[in-house]
């Protein structure tokens, strides 16, 4: 009979893994089950597929080194969340500074007026990616990780590292804050 | 659509829906109201487009199957050296630990040797040198005025053999603490 693993001992394996040393098994199993979310977080923060998967890359490397150092205080997937922020925000600040797409400017742009057209449109999709880049980073990172996670607001929290309340509210405003761009008249904040 | 505090509340409860948020009396809540209402109406198909368009440009992206072999590959490569770094490391910090445990027990061992040994030339000096008259002797310790030639020769013999033999032991627990 299958047995249901409770959430908080989802890497009890491989905790085992580590404490008996074998770091390699315990790298593979970490691999398998996080390298597609460290991927997605590291696109909702970097909005750079090659970058994400560079960093992602990156990140795993940087987890065999310090996997002798975890000390089980903390979650494996906490621990890993926060080594992938710290390493997506290490390569935001080594970036060349950038124009600033929260600038006037930017969202005049007619393409952003696309959001209603038919989603077959390729352009469409390049006016939501315009409107994504246009909202603040905190609204971007939470839309984008939230869709790419299949809409968990649970999972969004975890790589996000805030409580799924903060998750829910940050969507709802950065939804408003879309439709107020493409329809300034409409209500929202 | 009504004031301001029940346009919030409806926002939210629209967008809990847009989520899935909601079990089915809430939504049949919802779309009730959202019927009746023209404003909620328009709202709602704004809150849909706008999340139908990101569900599509946001697919859940996952890396190529040969990504973990990437990864592995750099891991078998540097971080192997790093691994065998660590050992290296922990089996030299193991053995450091041992020598000071020998070297430390080399010190006691010459320690009480060169306390015997001090002890029986004091001895042996002592037993060589013409006893004192003893009886001469109590009376000066009883006077508390004791022979300043005797106790001199004495005292100075005495230090003399326990620095050389501690010089010599101490030279002789270096030698072999090197090693």
């Amino acid at each position: 009979m299958a047995m249901v693993v409770p959430p908080q001992e989802a890497d009890a394996d491989v905790r085992l893994r580590l404490q008996a040393g074998d770091y390699r098994a315990a790298l593979e199993m970490l691999l398998a089950r996080y390298r597609d979310r460290v991927f997605r977080l590291a696109i909702s923060m970097l909005r750079d597929r090659s970058e994400a998967e560079d960093v992602t890359q990156e990140i795993f490397m940087r987890l065999w080194r310090a996997l002798p150092s975890y000390s089980g205080r903390a979650s494996l997937s906490t621990w890993i969340y926060a080594i992938s922020r710290n390493a997506c925000l290490s390569r935001i600040r080594r970036r060349r500074p950038q124009v600033s797409l929260d600038d006037p400017a930017v969202l005049a742009e007619p393409a952003i007026a696309a959001l209603e057209a038919r989603a077959s449109d390729d352009s469409a999709t390049q006016s939501v990616l315009r409107l994504l880049d246009a909202l603040p980073q905190r609204y971007r990172e939470v839309v984008t990780l939230f869709y790419m996670e299949d809409k968990s607001c649970e999972q969004t929290a975890a790589a996000l590292g805030i409580p799924v309340g903060t998750v829910k509210a940050l969507l709802h405003r950065a939804r408003r804050y879309m439709i107020k761009l493409v329809r300034p008249s409409d209500r929202g904040d | 659509m009504a004031g301001s505090g029940e346009e919030c509340e409806w926002e939210e409860r629209l967008q809990d829906w847009i989520d899935g948020d909601v079990d089915a009396s809430e939504s049949e809540a919802v779309l009730a109201h959202a019927a009746r209402c023209a404003s909620c109406g328009e709202r709602i198909e704004a809150l849909r487009t706008v999340d139908a368009q990101l569900a599509r440009c946001l697919p859940p992206l996952a890396l190529d199957e040969g990504f973990d072999r990437r990864v592995l590959t750099g891991v078998d490569g540097v971080p192997r050296d790093l691994a065998s770094g660590r050992s290296r490391i922990e089996r030299e910090w193991q053995g450091q630990q041992e020598a000071l445990r020998r070297g430390r027990r080399r010190v006691w061992n010459w320690i009480i040797l060169d306390a015997a040994a001090i002890s029986l030339l004091i001895a042996l000096a002592m037993a060589s040198w013409p006893l004192p008259d003893i009886a001469a002797w109590s009376d000066r310790l009883l006077a508390l005025t004791p022979d300043p030639a005797w106790s001199a020769s004495l005292l100075l013999a005495a230090a003399s053999t326990a620095v050389a033999l501690a010089i010599v032991g101490l030279l002789a627990t270096t030698e072999h603490g090197e090693r």
